[in-house]
Formats: C-alpha cells, sequence, structure tokens
C-alpha cells in the first residue's frame, strides 16, 4: 500500500485539499485492488518483468531451463526408440543365427547318419533365406533412419552384392543431447553387431609425416607427447629478449611468423632480438637461427608454460654465440591435408608415387594409381572411389593408414605394383614382419615338422626344414639360405604373396613339393595351390597372399557355411557352425549391451522428468500467486476503500454553509 | 455638522469594507475548485484618529490597507521544480513501460520463448540430422525468432520515434509558453505600475504558466523588480522582461544512427541544459533508455548471428553448393579482415584454418585447407588475399586427381564469391577437427551463413535457405547422418559465448530483459517518490492558498454583520440628522 501515503503534515485544510487528497487515496486505492485482481484472476504474481526485475530473470532464465529439460525429454525419448528398435532387430538376428546354427548341425547330424553321403543341397536355400533376413534386420528403420548405419544412415548400410554383403554404414554414433553436460550415443554400428567390417588394423607403421607452415598446431603431438599447450615464450639472443604470445596461433606457420614478428618489432635495430625461426631442414622440428655471429639463443617458458617445451625449443643454457637451436621433433600426425610429400613412409625414404599398388577384394582386382595424388586425401580418395567395397582411412593415433574390407564374405589382399607403394604406406596385407601364426585370418601357418622341398630348373633340389619360421621373413631367409638351390625368395613385386624365383637358368622347371604326408596342407597354406607348384625356367613361382583381410562377423560366417553346404563339406559346415555359435552368444551379448544402455536412459528420463519438475515447481514458487494472501490483500484492499469513500463522502459533502440560515 | 458628517464617513467606510469584505469571499468562494487560484485575504485598518473635544480623539472609520493572494512564492519555486521532476519521471515510466509491453516477456508470446524453440529445434536436429522435416523446423524456427526479434526492435524503434515527435511537439509547445510569459511579464510590469503585487489574476495566471513551462523543462526564475521575472534554463537565460529567446531543436544522429531533436535556443541554436521537466524525460528517455535498449538489442542480435554462423558456416547440408555469395560487403577487399573499421563489417576475422571441399560427378571429395592469418606476421589477411588464398589452393590447372574446379573472386559489391567452374562439381565448407583452430572468417563475409543481417533491424534467416543447406554436420565425407553442428548450435543455448564475455546467448538476453526490467522498476519508483514530493508540496500549497468554505462562511458572516452594523449605524445617525432637523422646524 506504499502509494497510498498521503502528506498530512498541514496547519489549514482547504477544499481543494481535501477533495484532491481524497481522489488521490481513491485512485492509488483503486490501481492496488486492481493489480490484486489480476493476480487472482490469473493466479500469476507477476505480470510485467519490472514488478519484480529479480524474480523475472528467474522466471526467464526457468522458463528456458524447463524448455531445455522438455527438449532432452524428446531426445531421451528418441534415443529409446532407436534402442528399442535396436533390440527388436537384434532379437531377430538372433533367432535367425540360432536357426543357421540349428540348421548346421541338422546337416551334420543327418550327414553322420547317412554313412558318409554328404548331400547339402536342401539347406542351401534355408541358409540363403536367412542370409536375406539378416540383411533386412541389417537394414532396419527407425523413424527413417537406418539404424545400423551410423552416421551414414541415409542409404541401407548392408547390400547383398558380388557374393558377400557389403557395410555401406559408418561406424560414428548418432548423438542426442540428454543433459546440459551429456551427449548421450544411441546407436550401435553395423561393424559391433555384425562384424561388418574387417577389423584388422593394417597400417601399423607410423608413416611420420614432416611439419609444413601450414600444420595445424593441434596435429602436433609435441615434443613431450602431451600436444602442444598454447602459451608464451621468452626468445633470447644473448642480448635482448622478447615475450611472443602464442596463445592464439593456429599452425605451425603462425608460431614461425609470431616469433620472427615479435623478434624484430623493436624500432631500434640495437633492440630486436636477432633470431629467425624456421621449420628445420629434416622437417621434423623447429629450429632458431641467429643472425649475428655473436647470437646466444635461449628460449624460456613464461611462468609456468608448456609452450617451449612442447614445440621442443626450450633451452635455458645457449649453446653458444653462432649456435643454432635445433628443436626436438614435435611429431605430427596425419592429416587429409597432409602434403604425400610431407610423408616419410615406412622405410623413411617417402611415399612410391609412381608405381601405385594392386587391391583385390575377392573377384574384384584394380591397380590405384597414385602418380597424381598430392595430398593423403587424395591417396584415400583414390583407395576408397575405386569401386572394392574397402575404405581407408587415417587411424586414430593419426600415425598411419588402415584399410578396412566392407564387403563381408570376401577377402581382401594389398600388394605392390611393381614398386613400394603399398609397404611405404604400411598397408600392404603381407608384409615381411606378418606373424606366421596371424596369418590364414589368424588360424596361422602350420609350420611345425614342415619340410618344403624346392628343385631349380637345373634339376638340383634341397629340403628347407621352414618349422622355425616365426615371420615371413624368416621364411623367405631359411628358403633363400638354403645352400644347393639357386633361387630368390621374397614377396611377390606385383600383387602379394610368396614369390619364389628360379635363378639355376638350367634347362628344367623350379617347382616345389611337400616332403612329409603329414603336413600335406603346408603347400596350399603357404599359397602354392594343386597346378601352381611349378613353373619354367628363369620363372617365378608365385604363391597367393597368405593373410588377407575378411570381414569376421555373421554375414561371413553364413556365406561361409553357405559355401560350406556348396562343397558339401563337413568340416567347413562344423567350422562355420562353431563360429555361428559364437556369433548367437555375441549377439546375446549386445542385446545385453542395448538393454542396459536402453536401461541408463530410463534413468536419465527420470531423472529429467525429476529436475522438470523441480523447476516447475521453482517456477511456480516465484511466478504463481498466493491465493489466500491475495485474497488477504484484497479483502485489505477493499475495506480500506469503503473507508476511504465513506468517509471522504461525508466529509466532503459537510460545511459551515449546511448550519447557517 | 463635522460630527455627524464624519460619523456617516465612518459608517461609509464600515459599508465599503465590509462590502468589499463580502465581494473577496465571495470571490474566493467561486474560486474553491480553480486548481491554480490563490486565496485572496483583505487586510482592513481603523483609519486616521480624529479630535472630538480637544485633546480627546475617535477613530473615523475604517480602511481597506491590502487584498492580498496568499501565496508562499518559495513553495511554488519548489513546486515548479518537483513537478519538473515528477514529469520527467511520469515519462520516463511511460516510456519504459510501453518497451516491456512490446517485449512481452513472461508471456508465452516473447523473444525468449522463440529463442528456447529455437535451440530446441537444434538439439533435435542433432539426434535426426538428415530429417528434411526437421531441417525445415529449424529454418521456421529461426524465422520466428527473427521475425519476433525485428517486430520488437520496430516496435521499441516506434516508441523511440513517438518520443521523438512528443519532443517536438513539447519544444513548440514550451516555446509558445514562454512567449506568453513574456508576454504576462510586460503586462503585470504596466499594470501594476509601481504597485508591486497589484495584478493578482495576471500573477496567478502568469504562476501557472511559469509551472506549466518548468513542467516541459526546468527553469528556475528571479522575480526583478517592477513585476517581471527573469526564466533561467541551467545558467542561461530563457527570458528577460517581456523577450523569450525562444527554442527549437535541430536534427541528430544517436549511438544508432536514428536522426533525433535536440532542444537548443531558437537565437544562437546552442543546446539547452535540461535537467528535469518532461523534456528531459523524453529526451533521457528516448536516447539513454529507449536508445540504449535498441542499441542491446542490435548488440544481441549481432553476437546471435556471429555465434550461429560461426559454427553453421563450417559445415555442410545435404547438398554442396555449386556457387556461393557472401552476404556481406566489405567497404574494403584490401582492409585486413580482422579490422572493423576497414571493412566496415561489426565484426573481425580471427585467426584460423576452414576447410573448402570439392567433389567431383563421382563423388570423390577432395579438401583444400585455408589458413586466414590474423596477428601473426603483421600483415593480415584481406577479401582479396582471401580470394588468393582459395585459388591457390584450389588451382584448376594445378595437380592432383581431382580437377580443383572452383575459383573464387571478389564481386562487384565487394563479397566474397565462389563457384565450381565445371558441371557436376560441388563444395561445401567445414572445419578444422579441432574447434579452437576454426577461423569465424565464413561467418564475417556470410558465407554457408545461417543467418543473415548486421543488427536486429535486419536480423533473419539468409534468403534462399532451404533444408538442404541447413548444416547439421561438419563432414567432410557427406555423411547426412552427423549432427555435430546441429548439436553444438543446439548448446548455445547453455553455453558461454565469446561474444557475450562467456555469457551465454539465453542467459544474456536474460540479463538484458532483467536490466530493461529493473530500469523500469526504477523509473516507476522514481515516479512515485517525486509524485510524492510533489503532492505534499502541492498539499502545503492548498494549506496556505487554498480556498476553505468553512473559513470563507465564518468571513461571510462577519462581513454580513459588519455591514448590517455599519448600515445600522448610518441610520442611527441619520435618526439623530433627523431630530437635529426638527430642531431647525
Amino acid at each position: 500500500m506504499t502509494s497510498a501515503v498521503k502528506p498530512t503534515n498541514v496547519a489549514r485544510v482547504s477544499m481543494l485539499l481535501r477533495s484532491n487528497l481524497l481522489m488521490d487515496s481513491v485512485r492509488s486505492n483503486s490501481v492496488d485492488l486492481l493489480k490484486v485482481q489480476n493476480q487472482l484472476s490469473t493466479g500469476l504474481k507477476i505480470a510485467r518483468p519490472s514488478e519484480d526485475p529479480g524474480a523475472a530473470t528467474s522466471i526467464m532464465n526457468l522458463d528456458s531451463l524447463i524448455e531445455r529439460y522438455k527438449q532432452y525429454q524428446t531426445n531421451i525419448g528418441q534415443a529409446k526408440d532407436y534402442m528399442d528398435q535396436t533390440d527388436s532387430a537384434l532379437s531377430q538376428s538372433i533367432k535367425l543365427v540360432g536357426n543357421a546354427h540349428t540348421q548346421a548341425l541338422d546337416a551334420l547330424s543327418v550327414a553322420s547318419r547317412s554313412g558318409g553321403i554328404v548331400d547339402f543341397d536342401s539347406y542351401i536355400p534355408i541358409i540363403d533365406g536367412i542370409i536375406q533376413s539378416m540383411v533386412s534386420q541389417g537394414n532396419s528403420v527407425c523413424r527413417g533412419s537406418y539404424i545400423f548405419g551410423g552416421q551414414n544412415n541415409t542409404v541401407p548400410p548392408f547390400e547383398q552384392t558380388n557374393g558377400g554383403v557389403l557395410f555401406r554404414g559408418n561406424l560414428s554414433e548418432l548423438e542426442a543431447r540428454v543433459s546440459a553436460e551429456t551427449q548421450q550415443g544411441f546407436t550401435v554400428n553395423g561393424q559391433e553387431v555384425f562384424g561388418a567390417l574387417s577389423s584388422q588394423v593394417m597400417g601399423i607403421e607410423d608413416l611420420n609425416p614432416d611439419i609444413t607452415a601450414a600444420t595445424p598446431l593441434s596435429d602436433l603431438n609435441g615434443a613431450l607427447q602431451e600436444g602442444i599447450r598454447k602459451g608464451s615464450i621468452i626468445v633470447s639472443d644473448g642480448t635482448n629478449s622478447v615475450t611472443v604470445d602464442l596463445s592464439l596461433c593456429v599452425t605451425v606457420g603462425d608460431v614461425i611468423n609470431k616469433i620472427n614478428t615479435a623478434a624484430s618489432a623493436a624500432t631500434l635495430p640495437a633492440d630486436r632480438v636477432k633470431v629467425t625461426a624456421a621449420i628445420s631442414a629434416d622437417g621434423t622440428s623447429l629450429s632458431l637461427t641467429p643472425t649475428v655471429p655473436a647470437g646466444n639463443i635461449t628460449v624460456n617458458e613464461v611462468g609456468t608454460g608448456y609452450t617451449a617445451r612442447d614445440l621442443g625449443i626450450h633451452l635455458t643454457v645457449g649453446g653458444g654465440a653462432g649456435v643454432l637451436l635445433a628443436g626436438q621433433d614435435v611429431d605430427a600426425r596425419l592429416s587429409l591435408t597432409t602434403p604425400v610429400t610431407a610423408l616419410h613412409g615406412v622405410g623413411g625414404a617417402g611415399i612410391d608415387t609412381i608405381n601405385g599398388l594392386i587391391i583385390t577384394n575377392g573377384q574384384t582386382s584394380k591397380t590405384i594409381d597414385l602418380s597424381t595424388a598430392t595430398t593423403l586425401d587424395d591417396i584415400l580418395n583414390a583407395i576408397n572411389h575405386a569401386g572394392l567395397s574397402v575404405r581407408a582411412e587415417i587411424n586414430n593415433a593419426g600415425t598411419g593408414i588402415n584399410v578396412l574390407n566392407q564387403l563381408s564374405g570376401s577377402e581382401m589382399t594389398i600388394g605392390e605394383n611393381g614398386g613400394t607403394s603399398a609397404t611405404d604406406l604400411g598397408i600392404r596385407s603381407l608384409t615381411l614382419s606378418t606373424l606366421l601364426a596371424d596369418t590364414h585370418a589368424g588360424a596361422g601357418l602350420h609350420n611345425a615338422n614342415a619340410i618344403i622341398r624346392i628343385t631349380d630348373s637345373s634339376g638340383a633340389s634341397a629340403n628347407v626344414d621352414i618349422s622355425t619360421a616365426t615371420t615371413m621373413k624368416e621364411l623367405i631367409d631359411l628358403i633363400n639360405n638354403t645352400v644347393g638351390i639357386n633361387v630368390t625368395a621374397g614377396l611377390a613385386a606385383v600383387g602379394n604373396g610368396l614369390a619364389i624365383k628360379d635363378d639355376a637358368a638350367g634347362a628344367g622347371t623350379l617347382s616345389i613339393n611337400m616332403v612329409q604326408e603329414d603336413n600335406y596342407h603346408i603347400l596350399d597354406q603357404l599359397g602354392f595351390a594343386v597346378g601352381n607348384r611349378s613353373v619354367a625356367t628363369g620363372g617365378t613361382l608365385k604363391g597367393n597372399d597368405i593373410n588377407p583381410i575378411m570381414p569376421d562377423g555373421v554375414f561371413s560366417h553364413l556365406i561361409a557355411l553357405r559355401d560350406a553346404l556348396t562343397h558339401n563339406s563337413t568340416t567347413e559346415v562344423s567350422a562355420a557352425g562353431a563360429l555361428l555359435e559364437a556369433d548367437h552368444t555375441n549377439l546375446i551379448k549386445m542385446q545385453g549391451i542395448i538393454g542396459s544402455k536402453t536401461q541408463s536412459l530410463t534413468t536419465r528420463k527420470e531423472h529429467t522428468e525429476e529436475n522438470l519438475l523441480a523447476a516447475n515447481t521453482l517456477r511456480s514458487d516465484i511466478r504463481d500467486v498466493d491465493f489466500t494472501e491475495a485474497i488477504t490483500r484484497y479483502q485489505n484492499l477493499y475495506t480500506a476503500l469503503q473507508g476511504n469513500l465513506k468517509t471522504g463522502s461525508q466529509m466532503v459533502n459537510i460545511s459551515l454553509l449546511d448550519f447557517l440560515s | 455638522m463635522g460630527l455627524i458628517n464624519g460619523a456617516l464617513q465612518i459608517g461609509k467606510s464600515g459599508l465599503t469594507a465590509a462590502q468589499s469584505g463580502l465581494m473577496v469571499t465571495g470571490n474566493n468562494m467561486a474560486n474553491a475548485a480553480t486548481p491554480t487560484y490563490s486565496r485572496q485575504q483583505m487586510y482592513l485598518a481603523p483609519t486616521q484618529y480624529t479630535e472630538v473635544v480637544p485633546g480627546k480623539y475617535t477613530g473615523t472609520g475604517v480602511k481597506i490597507l491590502d487584498i492580498r493572494r496568499q501565496v508562499d512564492d518559495a513553495l511554488n519555486g519548489r513546486i515548479r521544480s518537483a513537478s519538473g521532476d515528477s514529469a520527467s519521471n511520469l515519462v520516463q515510466q511511460q516510456a519504459l513501460s510501453r518497451v516491456e509491453a512490446v517485449f512481452n516477456e513472461l508471456t508465452e508470446q516473447d523473444i525468449s520463448s522463440r529463442l528456447n524453440d529455437f535451440f530446441g529445434a537444434w538439439t533435435a536436429l542433432q539426434g535426426k540430422p538428415n530429417d528434411s522435416a526437421q531441417r525445415n523446423i529449424v529454418i521456421q524456427q529461426g524465422q520466428n525468432l527473427t521475425n519476433f526479434v525485428q517486430e520488437t526492435r520496430t516496435g521499441i524503434k516506434n516508441i523511440q520515434d513517438d518520443l521523438d515527435s512528443q519532443v517536438r511537439f513539447q519544444v513548440d509547445q514550451a516555446n509558445a509558453l514562454a512567449s506568453q510569459i513574456a508576454d504576462l511579464n510586460r503586462q503585470i510590469v504596466t499594470s501594476e505600475a509601481g504597485r508591486s503585487g497589484s495584478s493578482s489574476a495576471l500573477r496567478d495566471q502568469r504562476d501557472d504558466l511559469l509551472k506549466q513551462l518548468n513542467e516541459s523543462i526546468n527553469i528556475t526564475t528571479r522575480e526583478v523588480e517592477g513585476g517581471s521575472v527573469t526564466v533561467y534554463v541551467g545558467s542561461s537565460p530563457l527570458i528577460q522582461y517581456s523577450e523569450s529567446r525562444g527554442m527549437t531543436y535541430v536534427e541528430k544522429e544517436d549511438i544508432n544512427g536514428a536522426k533525433l531533436a535536440q532542444v537548443v535556443f531558437a537565437d544562437n541554436n546552442l543546446p539547452m541544459e535540461l535537467t528535469s521537466g518532461k523534456l528531459h524525460g523524453l529526451i533521457t528517455a528516448r536516447d539513454t533508455q529507449v536508445g540504449g535498449i535498441i542499441g542491446d538489442i542490435d548488440t544481441w542480435a549481432r553476437g546471435v548471428i556471429s555465434e550461429i554462423n560461426s559454427i553453421h558456416s563450417l559445415g555442410r547440408g545435404t547438398n554442396g553448393y555449386t556457387e556461393v555469395t557472401g552476404l556481406n560487403s566489405v567497404d574494403d577487399p584490401d582492409a585486413a579482415l580482422s579490422d572493423m573499421d576497414g571493412t566496415g563489417l561489426p565484426w573481425a576475422a580471427t585467426n584460423g584454418d576452414f576447410y573448402i571441399n570439392v567433389k567431383d560427378q563421382t563423388g570423390n571429395v577432395s579438401s583444400k585447407k585455408i589458413h586466414v592469418d590474423v596477428g601473426m606476421d603483421g600483415s593480415d589477411m584481406t577479401l582479396n588475399s582471401l580470394v588468393t588464398a582459395i585459388n591457390a589452393a584450389t588451382d584448376p590447372d594445378g595437380p592432383g586427381p581431382l580437377t580443383r574446379n572452383i575459383q573464387a573472386s571478389v564481386d562487384g559489391a565487394n563479397r566474397l564469391h565462389i563457384e565450381a567452374l565445371t558441371n557436376g562439381y560441388t563444395f561445401t565448407f567445414s572445419g578444422p577437427e579441432n574447434q579452437a583452430d576454426a577461423t569465424n572468417v565464413l561467418a564475417v563475409l556470410g558465407v554457408n551463413s545461417f543467418f543473415a543481417g548486421q543488427s536486429a533491424a535486419d536480423f533473419s534467416v539468409r534468403t534462399g535457405l532451404t533444408s538442404d543447406y541447413v548444416v547439421a554436420g561438419n563432414s567432410v565425407e557427406a555423411l547426412d547422418g552427423k549432427g555435430d553442428i546441429a548439436g553444438r548450435i543446439g548448446s548455445l543455448a547453455s553455453t558461454g559465448v565469446a561474444s557475450f564475455n562467456g555469457q551465454s546467448i539465453s542467459d544474456n538476453y536474460v540479463s538484458r530483459m532483467g536490466e530493461i526490467a529493473t530500469a523500469s522498476k526504477a523509473a516507476q519508483d522514481n515516479y512515485t517518490a517525486a509524485d510524492v514530493v510533489l503532492q505534499t508540496l502541492e498539499a502545503e500549497r492548498q494549506s496556505i492558498s487554498g480556498v476553505s468554505m468553512d473559513e470563507e462562511a465564518i468571513h461571510m458572516v462577519t462581513y454580513q454583520r459588519a455591514f448590517q452594523g455599519s448600515a445600522r449605524f448610518i441610520s442611527v445617525v441619520n435618526q439623530m440628522l433627523d431630530e437635529i432637523m426638527a430642531l431647525v422646524r
């Protein structure tokens, strides 16, 4: 009732004063009454922000918080839909894989009962049907998006093609914001569920790119392997020093420009820091060169910074007059824009871009031409767009390239095209360092007690005991070191696989044979199939790549089962059946993971609901009117108005004139 | 005879006095409801004594000493200044409550609700980035937001324009008042002709005009000899005797570039020092308050445009561009893009990288990194050097398996233009993986942006932005399912941004609203306080100058009785004369 305060400290009351006061008090009473009436009719304590600015800003903040919570709930709901759809697709898949496994067992049991007469033809359509159903489960859709496609969810992630199943999806998860701080992934990718990509990481070698002016600082691991923590450094030439703020630098070029600009910033030449920064000649580090003979360079951190150390140029005691400060290796990571010329390659001598490489996936073989590639991006493009259903990408550590096979049921090999391109890029499928135990999709080369016999074209022959070899290099060395035959073993110069060249120049043929019957698979295992075990003089016996890459998942195993049934091979059926059993277990495990993810979303949803309720309650406390209080106030104001009107009307009405006759 | 004659004179003076008294009382009663009226009071005194017998004296009647207005000039001065303050505060309060009404906050139809919906749409897009319906919702919510911001700004601008026209009107009115006061000065001096204070009505009239003038502008007055008042505004005289210097206005540009009236003396166009009064209130409301709010909402819109475009410009929609032209022209294509004075743009480019990804007909994508150098080697990137850098990186004749078939140029309006030279080639933009390495140069130039405009006045969703070009992800691989950019924009609702010194877009808006609400409340409180002061003073004035009917009734009875007494006395004297005349018979 603040506005009802009226001045009364007067000595004389005039008619106008009385009526004005009455008018004012009736007016302010009415205004107050209107406000309370408005509060009662709207249920809101505050109609305009200016009535209580503090409360109004709280309400507005709460409003936006409430809106966000509602949005989080919608997002969680959507994510849950995805999860539910995923769960249902998984249930179906489990049934299908279980069925395939049962069919395999059934086929084996029928075979065992039929006394060695094996005819699995009737099972093939069943397995084909299962494969088709699995593909359609893999292409399950939720809200218009393919749930197993990752971020590439506008096209069906699985397609039956070239006798295999091609995975077109992407492994990145879709994320939804479920709280102010958290984004939750709500998809599982085709790789996790179906093992749709070859899991083998091929590019294990560090390609060790040079730094260039354009290399982003965020692509450097830094001399301490902690990245580059940007801050200021103090550069001194022994006489003058300058603090260089590198906090806004983005690239290596920025750092060099910043240092050089700061060094020459002083107006008087005498005050300048006589140092020039540049990228070192070997391209791995920064270097600072004194520009006067007496210059003795030091570089220090400012405060507790790490910038100079991360950049590999921290030097507290100068190396002496005129000595160049050669920085430490800042270890650049690969990026799409890394120039091919900046790549040191596995051998350290750069990348052979002239010859290119040969990639074979299943029946398709392509030569990848790298001659026009200028950046790593170009190399990846050349591989990815060759139509081979393979995908090349930079590995997570940024040290090398991974090439993945997207076609389940198909084997991929990567070899040379007469040069060293694949080796330089570190993506050759079979290399000298390949462990024999890892070959044949992890089944390994069974070279225990393995002795092979090589006969060169001059007719000379020798036994080679390869049982001690553990790597391809050791295997090759064992052949090359064998006395008595004139051959050179190595990896194929074109394509991939073990190659044995005849150097004897005799009249006969170069041939390879097994020695011990108990290891009659060894030649097959080395890649020399029947019919590929001899070659004319001067020729080269070329084995197949024994380390091809194939996705190791449900589709591969189903296809393997189908092929085994086609071959009527009980061994293969049994092997495929075992793999499918493992897949079955894996799928059940995945379903469990989905279940727990769904559970966490449910918990999140409940939590958000609680938050929403709390925010709504708080807003109501601030914004909504307390009806008891408002009604009481209304009553008070009404009484005051009544009193006002009554006394006012009487006082205004009465005058001495009434009593004069 | 002298005695009788003298007695008749006494009676006559009594009759005159009582009659006059009744007239004063009657006049007072007649003006009891005239707000500006100051009651008059008659002052009587006995006339000179005369010697009836030697050495003995008696009075000769009553004389009217004075009929005076009951006024306290000092109090009137205080009322004038209080009414000036009150008027100033009232105008400000009214203006700010109109502004509040335009913002319409705390309802469902306000900027903050639209802002929430806008960010909500982006957050939803993050989870379904390939959904073209959701992309359209984002555009729709963007339009809802920008339309409302524009409407709000227009609404506030209208208030400012209205205040400005009120200023112009008030100046004319005050000018007329000043002329009338100057005229009254002349009349009062002439009519009083040395009898100071005798022209009550004229003075009341002048007091009223001064009060009215004071409601318009802050004046101080000084009465000079002869009854005229000199009126000052600040330390400069406005009215001297019968001369008013006059006041008028000149056009002046405010901080937001609006042409507004500035109040000046008519004779020399020098600005008036306004400290209270309606004009002061109008000008304060127009320039400081409403003008400040317009500036505020412009700054906020600029920040929103910059923050959202900085993210949006470095990502791709479902389609690539075959050509694109920046929305923003620079004044000088050779000016550093970090120099806002040189470019004439409200944003400065920052140091960092962006990528142009060129896609050929078969789907090969080649990315080119463009480094924008700001503050590194002393020569910052300009629009021309940016064009050179893009063309160098995407040289159509250069090596590489992809023909880098795009070309950048500066168009006739000094805007960045990029186009694919070969049919079937498209290009997109993306940012570095490390967000801190990104430059905002594309946002500054208005390329691949979501919003267009440079203030709240032209804040809009980019014309021609279709769902295909709404950026949801920062993906060079053309993955429609990547929603990271949408997620980042959505989270701007609650994450701090550089444009607002670490405050989030919503928080910044709310705190600006809080300031407006506080200013509005302060204006209300100020008005209430000033009004209480004014009412107190008015009550005091009424207490001194107002007419009380009871008092006047008493006066009336008194004068009536005095009149009756005097008349009776004359009748007695008459009888006495008759008696004497009878002696003669």
